[in-house]
């Protein structure tokens, strides 16, 4: 390295955490580097082939290169490509359903509503739902989403309608509002951050096309409202950022006063290389960004970075579900019920009636979302032809299946996003033995649930399975168990008031190295019952804010 | 999703309940079906005319296209064939795999596999599943992966020809994939 390479602000993860504070920074009029450790895709390379998409390691590591480490319930340790989230330019933003739901004001006081809850940690958020509220909107105002206001009775208070109306719905959306009125549910349309309409100001993005295939692939028009679509070339056209693909980062650097300094890297061609900053910003997913603070370790900070009260990693949750299913014959349905042939791709119907005290039994409970099922053609075949339990059916058995129950039908489902509660047995720590193919350590997951989580999930689930079968379908069927889902993951750098219990500030900023931050999904101290991703951006958005008021003043480093 | 998917061997196949009455269709002439075929990217000649029988048994022609014509093993072997340890993974498993499945019929049904009638190879391969320890049962699932990969995916990979994979599971992508064209 001939020059060093210094830079005001280094970003290092450019998905929902790390591009809202770049484009914040860099408007500020700070030298912001951001590292990804994914390539770039063009809107070109983002095509709607299952096997290169879904199936290879375009988004997410073969577990031969970058295992993470599974322990489930106690069992033992297995190598697995679950709880990487997509490595590229962009992150899981470039990939994702986009189903940009606020938390509810009541999620940030999760303490103060349930108390002590035995074999949970849980604490208060350090700020409220009116902190985040303005940087909610500013989300929706400048990546771009699409809804309807006012129909959801829990709506969380906002300031105003949606930027973008609502995108088209399959007409099973009326039934499903139908249903859930009968039922006394209150069934409302998902905002989403996909582009109804041109945007004025980033006017190179396509619209809606209302494809066959969104969810698990990125948008070959930029009308899905990922990061790589808008704040990152918003924080490049201010010259004053650059984003480095293909750049591995493995530990940050610090100097004898305990700063932060920088971050070592593995660049594309797997030299090691340094880049130097007056600030560091972590936002590599709270997986991945608890490995390389723990991974950070030196004389003064032997157990990680930021580390010093063993919390780092720690409070480890997800976001949890278990999903019902319901299938329309169309050859017995389609004559009293002909809109079901309809190839609208959406339904963006969600329910939360049930966000709150699902039963007497279960004080937490989460959103049901319903959809239509994904229509990757060989995802499909591969569910009618490999049973959970690993049944294999073949033959003319087999293709009587995906002629009757996927061309013959219309196949409803619905997911659930529900709260899950931080305890001592879930947390990400660095595995002893397994490393990468740069010789890095890896991520430890080690998954144990609180009762609470279990019984939200089921409690939602049976609701769901009621509101399915209100709609007379030919048949249901929910034969998946409770889960996680290992991409909407939280925790691990949680910000609290207490500097014992968490890792942050209510800035987002280390307790214990005052010029380093966390901003992906770490900081959330509770999933709530709703996906992360606007969360994320939103706090990206306040965080990054604040940094540039102090970068303005000269205080950074602080 | 957590618990592992080989804890249970049951098989549904086409042979239904007929794994105990072993077929004993005999010619002996498995030379025959090789003879003229020339050896593929990955695969020799031998292996490729298994594999193409095998496949076409998980996926058979009915009033729809079957493996065979929608070219599914075209799309095994070009996928066996690239380069990386990955595919060279693959590829060894299906080829020890293949090979298990010739010496299985010839032990359990006295004949090379591809000496079987139809009904005697659905047989072998659901034995082979439900009999024949994990290797059996491993070599029959990746089989059926491939093969469901080779009927539905992007034809650019050299399977689902014609799109015709796609047509039976209803799959008509307004497809945005340039590859495809």
């Amino acid at each position: 390295m001939a020059f060093p390479d210094v830079h005001d602000v280094l970003v290092i993860g450019s998905g929902a955490g790390g591009g809202p504070l770049a484009y914040e920074l860099a408007r500020a009029g700070a030298r912001v580097l951001v590292l990804e450790k994914g390539p770039r895709y063009s809107r070109g390379d983002l095509i709607h082939d299952e096997i290169k998409i879904c199936r290879e390691n375009f988004f997410v590591p073969y577990e031969g290169d970058e295992p993470h480490v599974l322990v489930y319930g106690g069992g033992k340790p297995v190598r697995s490509k679950q709880g990487w989230i997509a490595s590229c330019v962009g992150g899981g933003t470039v990939h994702m359903s986009g189903f940009f739901l606020r938390l509810k004001p009541e999620d940030f006081k999760l303490h103060s509503r349930l108390g002590d809850v035995d074999g949970a940690d849980i604490i208060d958020w350090p700020i409220s739902y009116g902190d985040l509220a303005p940087y909610y909107d500013r989300v929706e105002e400048i990546v771009g989403v699409s809804g309807t206001a006012g129909v959801n009775p829990f709506e969380e208070p906002r300031s105003g309608p949606f930027p973008f109306p609502a995108l088209d719905e399959h007409p099973i959306a009326k039934e499903i509002d139908r249903a859930c009125a009968g039922l006394g549910y209150h069934a409302f349309p998902l905002p989403r951050a996909i582009l109804s309409r041109p945007m004025a100001a980033l006017p190179g993005r396509g619209i809606c096309s209302y494809c066959a295939l969104c969810g698990s692939y990125g948008c070959e028009n930029g009308a899905k409202s990922s990061t790589a679509e808008t704040v990152l070339p918003l924080a490049e056209a201010t010259g004053r950022c650059e984003i480095r693909p293909r750049c591995m980062a493995y530990q940050v650097e610090t100097d004898g006063k305990g700063r932060a300094t920088g971050v070592l890297y593995f660049d594309a061609d797997g030299k090691t290389q340094r880049a130097r900053a007056r600030a560091v910003v972590v936002s590599c997913s709270a997986i991945e960004s608890a490995r390389l603070l723990l991974n950070s370790r030196c004389s003064l900070f032997p157990d990680g970075l930021g580390n010093g009260n063993g919390q780092v990693g720690r409070n480890l949750t997800f976001s949890n579900h278990r999903d019902g299913f319901a299938r329309f014959d169309l050859e017995k349905q389609l004559g009293a019920r002909p809109w079901l042939s309809s190839q609208e791709p959406f339904v963006h119907r969600c329910v939360q009636d049930f966000y709150f005290d699902p039963t007497p039994d279960s004080p937490t409970g989460g959103t049901l979302s319903f959809l239509l099922a994904h229509r990757n053609p060989i995802g499909n075949a591969e569910v009618q032809a490999i049973s959970g339990a690993g049944d294999l059916t073949f033959g003319v058995q087999l293709k009587e299946r995906l002629r009757r129950r996927i061309r013959g039908a219309v196949n409803l489902s619905f997911e659930s996003f529900c709260e899950s509660l931080p305890n001592a047995e879930m947390h990400v720590t660095i595995d002893p033995d397994v490393r990468d193919r740069w010789g890095v350590p890896s991520a430890r997951i080690t998954l144990a649930h609180h009762r609470y989580d279990l019984l939200a999930a089921e409690a939602v689930h049976e609701k769901g399975m009621q509101i399915l079968m209100a709609l007379r379908p030919d048949e249901t069927w929910s034969p998946y168990p409770f889960a996680e889902s290992m991409i909407l993951q939280y925790g691990t750098c949680r910000f609290g008031k207490d500097p014992n219990s968490s890792v942050l500030d209510a800035d987002c900023r280390s307790h214990e190295v005052r010029n380093l931050w966390v901003v992906d999904g770490s900081f959330i101290p509770n999933p709530g019952g709703v996906p992360p991703t606007l969360t994320i951006m939103a706090n990206s958005f306040r965080v990054g804010s604040a940094m540039a008021h102090a970068f303005r003043r000269r205080e950074i480093p602080g | 999703m957590p618990g592992s998917p080989l804890t249970r061997r049951a098989f549904l196949g086409a042979a239904g309940g007929a794994i105990a009455a072993y077929g004993c269709s005999r010619k002996s002439h498995p030379r025959g079906h090789i003879q003229g075929r020339a050896p593929g990217r990955a695969l020799g000649a031998e292996e490729l005319a298994v594999c193409e029988a095998a496949c076409e048994r998980i996926f058979p022609a009915d009033a729809d296209p079957g493996a065979t014509r929608l070219g599914a093993v075209d799309y095994i072997d070009r996928r066996l064939s690239r380069p990386g340890p990955r595919a060279r993974r693959v590829r060894r498993k299906l080829k020890k795999g293949l090979a298990l499945l010739v010496d299985w019929s010839r032990k359990r049904q006295g004949a090379h596999f591809l000496d079987l009638e139809p009904a005697s190879q659905d047989v072998a391969l659901a034995s082979l599943a439900a009999e024949g320890g994990d290797d059996g049962y491993r070599f029959v699932r990746q089989l059926l992966v491939l093969t469901v990969e080779g009927v539905l995916c992007d034809p650019a990979y050299g399977g689902n020809r014609d799109r015709g994979g796609w047509k039976i599971i209803g799959f008509d992508a307004p497809c945005p994939n340039p590859r495809c064209e």
